[in-house]
């Protein structure tokens, strides 16, 4: 079952990996595009090594609604959406994904 | 505008290995670097060997300078970044403070850039993952969607043509222009024409040029083997391929990336660079006859050949070397053979032709660029490198081959030919 405790060290290794940077770079609120430097395309090869690794596809809607509720805002646009991203939001929704139950109380 | 063009830097990847050291050194020992296909199981297919880069995909990997490309480069993109980064040191050059919008790139490439990963949608391993997840019955729509959902979304950035020559475009700053030739066996060979040209008349001052290609993988093998072009002495696989032999029966599959840097005679000695050639000409035309046939009578090869020499502004019985397309087909060696008559006459005999590809095999898209960095290395040492596993003259090719070894000789204009599947023809000039 997963946990964030078991989600993080992998997610970390899949974004360091994507970046080519060390991985104690990346840490749970790091921002993808303006501290990590993570292009468009670099989104969707994280986003693919997380379907890969956890075995489930992305739904832009939920990931969307997710965005707007954590950061209490609505989110007008895809490149919007994608600027606000940290680790920590794909943290969340891989545990959403997986977990569901885990996710309502954590 | 008519300006002087030099050559200030070569790099190339090569069966060989890394860099031009080892792969001078080889061709000047005569050495072949045909080895069997160990990467797959290629028992059952009726060629089992090749001349591929002796390094693996991470071992490329781990010799480039900006390692977050590496995702989005192919073995080919790969190998083009470390023999671009070779040539761009050897120039001396500082690119990132030269001015963007004279500086350019110009890059012969294939277009089925994704099977050199074995990452195409339907390589082994997806079919394998296909079956084991029990999908004997699967319908075609869930088939589609399987494969959608396992391909990797950044291929498609790695299939396209000019992946090579953007990401050499972003790494060096080159903005003047960013060009992709893709015309099979020629294209490398013209992408260093097209660049000659656009310093020669103005447009540039500098270009990063030179082209790669790895056919060295399932897909490729098939195909050719498909056509009917690869030699399939599997037995004897050092002495396979043999241009100009009687017995020849087809190339060897090569790979590799080569690159230059070609610059302004003016700009080079204002910086005082140092001068390795000079590119004196181009010719580049079309048979428009057969996809691969070639006509009889030679006559877009003799024109290409005339052009180029005529742009040298030399009499064609000055070339001192000519450094043959001669792949080991049925058809190339005689045909090429023929042409080089019509253009030379009696001096035909009195030339040296020999093919590089005796030792490394056919490039393909980068077979015109690897051929071209052997001839500045050629006229750089004085040194006309073998022919090897010429043993019995065809009667139709009748010229000096240079057999078996290396030939000291006194050179000053070298010819270098590449034709290709389609017609295309392209022959390129060099000059001490």
């Amino acid at each position: 079952m997963h946990t964030p405790e078991t989600i993080f060290p992998p997610l970390r290794t899949i974004v360091a990996m994507s970046l080519q940077i060390p991985e104690d770079e990346v840490k749970s609120n790091s921002n993808l595009k303006d501290e990590l430097d993570a292009e468009s395309i670099d989104l969707l090869d994280i986003r693919f090594g997380i379907e890969q690794e956890f075995g489930f596809k992305f739904d832009d809607a939920e990931i969307k609604s997710m965005l707007e509720k954590v950061t209490k805002n609505s989110v007008e646009t895809a490149a919007a959406l994608s600027r606000l991203l940290t680790v920590k939001h794909f943290l969340d929704y891989i545990l959403y994904k997986t977990n569901p139950e885990y996710y309502a109380d954590y | 505008m008519n300006r002087k063009v030099v050559i200030t830097g070569v790099g190339t990847v090569s069966p060989f290995g890394v860099g031009k050291e080892i792969f001078w050194e080889s061709l000047r020992a005569g050495k072949s670097a045909a080895r069997p296909i160990e990467s797959f199981d290629a028992s059952a297919l009726p060629v089992r060997f090749w001349a591929n880069v002796p390094l693996t995909d991470r071992e490329l990997q781990s010799k480039l300078n900006h390692r977050k490309a590496a995702k989005l480069l192919t073995r080919a993109g790969k190998m083009s970044m470390i023999a671009a980064a070779e040539a761009a040191a050897q120039s001396g050059l500082d690119f990132p403070n030269l001015n963007p919008f004279r500086t350019g790139v110009s890059v012969g490439a294939s277009g089925g850039g994704a099977n050199d990963l074995g990452e195409a949608p339907l390589d082994y391993s997806s079919f394998r993952r296909m079956a084991a997840a029990g999908y004997a019955d699967l319908s075609e729509a869930e088939f589609r969607k399987t494969v959608l959902e396992n391909t990797h979304p950044l291929l498609p950035l790695k299939s396209i043509p000019n992946s090579i020559a953007a990401h050499l475009s972003i790494t060096y700053r080159a903005q003047a222009v960013s060009q992709t030739i893709t015309t099979a066996c020629t294209s490398s060979s013209q992408a260093v024409g097209e660049a000659f040209h656009k310093i020669k008349h103005g447009l540039c001052d500098v270009m990063l040029t030179g082209g790669a290609d790895s056919v060295t993988n399932p897909d490729g093998m098939s195909a050719f083997s498909l056509l009917g072009v690869l030699s399939k002495r599997n037995d004897d696989y050092q002495t396979a391929s043999r241009p100009f032999d009687r017995d020849r029966d087809g190339f060897m599959a090569g790979e590799g990336a080569t690159f230059f840097v070609l610059e302004a005679e003016e700009h080079c000695k204002k910086r005082g660079g140092e001068i390795l050639a000079y590119l004196t000409g181009y010719g580049c035309t079309a048979d428009a006859y057969r996809i691969t046939d070639e006509p009889e009578d030679a006559n877009g090869a003799v024109a290409a050949i005339k052009q180029a020499v005529t742009e040298a502004e030399i009499a064609p019985e000055n070339l001192s070397y000519i450094n043959a397309h001669g792949t080991g087909t049925r058809m190339n060696d005689p045909t090429e053979t023929y042409a080089l008559k019509q253009v030379l006459g009696a001096a035909a005999y009195k030339i040296p032709v020999s093919s590089n590809k005796s030792m490394f095999g056919h490039l393909v898209a980068g077979a015109g660029a690897i051929e071209l960095a052997a001839s500045v290395l050629s006229l750089q040492n004085q040194v006309i490198p073998p022919t090897i596993n010429l043993q019995n003259p065809d009667e139709k090719c009748d010229l000096d081959y240079v057999p078996h070894t290396a030939r000291d000789a006194k050179l000053r204009h070298i010819l270098s030919n590449s034709f290709g599947f389609g017609g295309q023809n392209s022959c390129l000039v060099i000059s001490v």
